[in-house]
């Protein structure tokens, strides 16, 4: 691969949309091409001045409650038909906005059980919750160090606490949540205009240890084990791909 | 409401506007209420994405502006996708509002994409699909995005180092 080859497919390899032929060829290329490796190292610069937080604009608290309004009104006016949650049929159709916004004003109900569908579900709920009720964090801190203290003393297991800010996924806090009828640890990692709850928690006894990939309601969930007796939740709105890179990183050996 | 924000940020870059960007998010939620029931596949950031788009263009008819061009349009062709190298745009020093600036004076078609791209992370293919595009489009319309947002912070550089 030459320069003129290589130059089209610069932004679609910082994009990460490049396939692994292309991908290979390339970073031989740009290895030995000072040019190009300033050129992708731009785009990146680029792409990041672009993606800050305070060019992301977000509808003002006013306009939230005139929108909910708006639609309790449509609501109550009969035109949706509420269906019932069934494990047939186009489950992902279900997972739509609206529903996620009726789920989000019942948010007082708990599911009863504790099997893996209902935690998800609850996961989902808890990750809304502290959004939604301004109470994300009990502890703020970038520094694993101050988060990861504590949470001695508030519950009966010691969560590890790991910090990705070097690979764009920053801890930005921590905080005891409720999950399965138990206290667990929650982490919080910001990626771009994202907010990512991973929460740990003691394993159930008879679970397998694979990750397991789950997509409700718009949001993507991962559960994976971290140690012999503890397992992790990461859940967010984010992609499904930039929750994978934020599991292997957990995974990765420290 | 999830994903309100994405809407929100969406309809607010694509008509610069936020009074527009208000009814546009209102609009695209109570219509993804009525007719979720009709919502295919399991995306639907892209689906709600979509309704969002179609309510943009309504606001730009009414409005009398135009929407962003349907694939293929020859005017958008003038940027070059693989311009001046970006290499030596120093892009700490620009403030936020230099960005913003440089972003709202985008194409609404470069505009549109690179708002999607770098600020609500869809792939190519959500891109696609929602902009009714080739993906060819997509990662030309993405290229020249680029390039003239590099070019035009260069500018906006050069006037200030001359003050």
């Amino acid at each position: 691969m030459n320069c003129n080859e290589a130059q089209p497919l610069l932004g679609a390899y910082v994009d990460g949309e490049l396939e692994l032929s292309s991908t290979l060829a390339l970073e031989t290329h740009a290895r030995a091409c000072e040019p190009c490796r300033a050129r992708i190292d731009s785009l990146r610069t680029l792409s990041h001045a672009v993606q800050r937080q305070e060019h992301y604009y977000t509808a003002s608290a006013a306009t939230k409650l005139r929108i909910q309004a708006a639609l309790r009104a449509q609501e109550s006016r009969g035109r949706l038909r509420i269906f019932p949650r069934s494990t047939y049929g186009l489950v992902p159709a279900l997972a739509g906005a609206a529903a996620m916004a009726l789920f989000v004003w019942t948010m007082g109900w708990r599911p009863m059980g504790h099997g893996v569908a209902t935690l998800s579900d609850e996961v989902i709920a808890d990750h809304v919750r502290s959004l939604m009720a301004n109470h994300l964090m009990d502890v703020a801190s970038t520094d694993r160090h101050t988060v990861k203290p504590w949470f001695a003393g508030k519950l009966d297991f010691a969560p590890p606490v790991k910090d990705f800010a070097a690979d764009g996924f920053p801890l930005i806090g921590g905080r005891i949540d409720y999950l399965g009828g138990r206290p667990v640890a929650a982490l919080i990692y910001q990626r771009r205009a994202h907010m990512i709850n991973v929460f740990i928690m003691p394993k159930p006894v008879s679970d397998g240890s694979a990750v397991s990939v789950l997509q409700e309601e718009g949001y993507s969930l991962y559960r994976w084990p971290v140690s012999a007796d503890l397992e992790a939740w990461a859940v967010s709105d984010a992609g499904p791909a930039e929750l994978e890179q934020l599991v292997k990183l957990w995974q990765r050996p420290d | 409401m999830p994903h309100l924000d994405a809407i929100y940020n969406y309809a607010r870059w694509l008509t610069r506007s936020q009074q527009d960007a208000d009814d546009i998010a209102q609009e695209t939620m109570l219509r993804a209420l009525q007719y979720f029931d009709s919502a295919r596949g399991d995306n639907i950031r892209a689906w709600l994405f979509t309704i969002a788009r179609n309510n943009c263009n309504t606001c730009f008819k009414r409005k009398g502006i135009e929407g962003p061009a349907a694939a293929g349009d020859a005017s958008l062709m003038d940027t070059p996708a693989e311009g001046p190298d970006p290499q030596d745009v120093l892009i700490s020093k620009h403030d936020a509002q230099a960005m913003r600036g440089a972003i709202e004076k985008l194409p609404i078609e470069y505009r549109e994409v690179l708002i999607l791209r770098e600020m609500e992370d869809l792939s190519y293919k959500e891109i696609a699909a929602v902009t009714e595009c080739p993906i060819g489009t997509v990662m030309s319309r993405l290229a020249r995005a680029r390039t003239k947002l590099a070019g035009d912070l260069r500018g906006a550089d050069a006037k200030g180092e001359g003050l």
